[in-house]
């Protein structure tokens, strides 16, 4: 019992460091973490981190919104289509099968990984015209996709929706970054409640998972800020294609 | 980018008081659960309606903030996204 808690701190504990250190909400870690490391169904892990990604906005986004680096006025429009789209997520996982929802994990973790490697360093990254008034409408409908998947695989979305801010609306890294950060809170709760409502949380669990996700993203935001870039490029490629591999090996074996 | 029309600061005190609230009460959770307490699953129960909670909170005083700046469509969507949430707990419990 007393190893299980200290395995769940340190699921969080990681993928807080993890997170904060690659600048995740830290669901892309912690789901691989419960299912490949510790052996937890997905089912199972799925509820654990869309509750901690609840926690985690609420904590991570303090600095963006001290720093001016949330768009308040973007993030209501686009939490709605969140929302619903996690509402939809969570509604689907009760008939989408554990080992599709392992190979959808695994191909939005190599997505991922390849996305990130190829990302600009900061410096290069500059901020487009804002296109909120003509990529609105299309933004939303990729959000509520974006819910949807994210409510499915048990991540707060930050992964798809910061690459869809900066490059679609056109906002600032770190804007779009903060705004993501804000924003996944108000639809990882809807979905939060919905599993915790249908008795689908494991309250033995979570409360572990929560305290270590909220010392590991304080330790992890500040190490990210002392880290070489291509330092974290290097090691999130590498950590991401081996939770990728871990994931999808025994379905695939399954298939095959 | 387009600078934000409303202060934000009564947001990072909420958010600031609520992350100290989650530390202690999951700190005091798992420091039960690790002694074998039965009242452990208890207070995690109430400590993630206290996370729904504090989430309907902080979507309540940005509404406010909204409406102190004069922004009511987004005022407005506020609520309805609150309205989304509640309604999706109602209906699945």
């Amino acid at each position: 019992m007393t190893v299980d808690l200290l395995l769940y701190l340190l699921c969080g504990l990681t993928a807080g460091l993890l997170g904060g250190y690659l600048g995740l909400g830290g669901g892309i870690v912690m789901v691989p973490f419960l299912t490949v490391i510790i052996g937890m169904n997905i089912k199972a892990a799925v509820p654990i981190s869309v509750a901690a990604i609840v926690v985690n906005s609420i904590a991570s986004s303090t600095e963006y919104l001290k720093k001016g680096m949330v768009d308040l006025e973007l993030v209501m429009i686009l939490a709605i289509f969140m929302a619903m789209g996690n509402i939809t997520g969570s509604i689907l996982s009760n008939y989408v099968p554990a080992t599709s929802v392992r190979l959808i994990f695994t191909v939005v973790l190599v997505y991922t990984a390849f996305a990130f490697v190829k990302s600009k360093p900061l410096g290069e990254q500059t901020a487009f015209t804002d296109n909120r008034r003509r990529y609105l409408p299309l933004c939303m409908l990729l959000i509520y996709i974006t819910g949807t998947l994210a409510a499915l695989i048990g991540i707060g979305g930050g992964v798809v929706l910061v690459p869809l801010l900066f490059l679609i609306i056109g906002l600032p890294l770190t804007t779009a970054r903060g705004t993501s950060s804000f924003l996944v809170g108000f639809s990882a709760a809807a979905a939060t409640a919905v599993y915790f409502f249908n008795d689908r949380l494991d309250l033995a669990v979570t409360p572990p998972v929560i305290l270590g996700i909220l010392l590991g993203g304080k330790v992890g935001g500040y190490l990210g800020t002392l880290a070489r870039p291509l330092v974290v490029k290097v090691l999130f490629f590498v950590v991401m294609l081996y939770l990728a591999f871990r994931l999808a090996h025994e379905p695939l074996m399954r298939l095959l | 980018m387009r600078e934000n029309r409303l202060s934000a600061r009564p947001l990072i005190v909420l958010q600031r008081a609520l992350r100290y609230l989650f530390f202690i009460w999951f700190l005091i959770v798992t420091a039960l659960s690790l002694t074998g307490n039965t009242v452990a699953t208890e207070l995690a129960f109430w400590g993630i309606i206290i996370v729904l909670v504090g989430t309907i909170t902080r979507l309540l005083l940005t509404a406010e903030l909204f409406r102190r700046s004069a922004l009511y469509r987004h005022w407005l969507l506020s609520y309805i996204l609150l309205v989304i949430l509640l309604s999706t707990v109602i209906l699945k419990y």
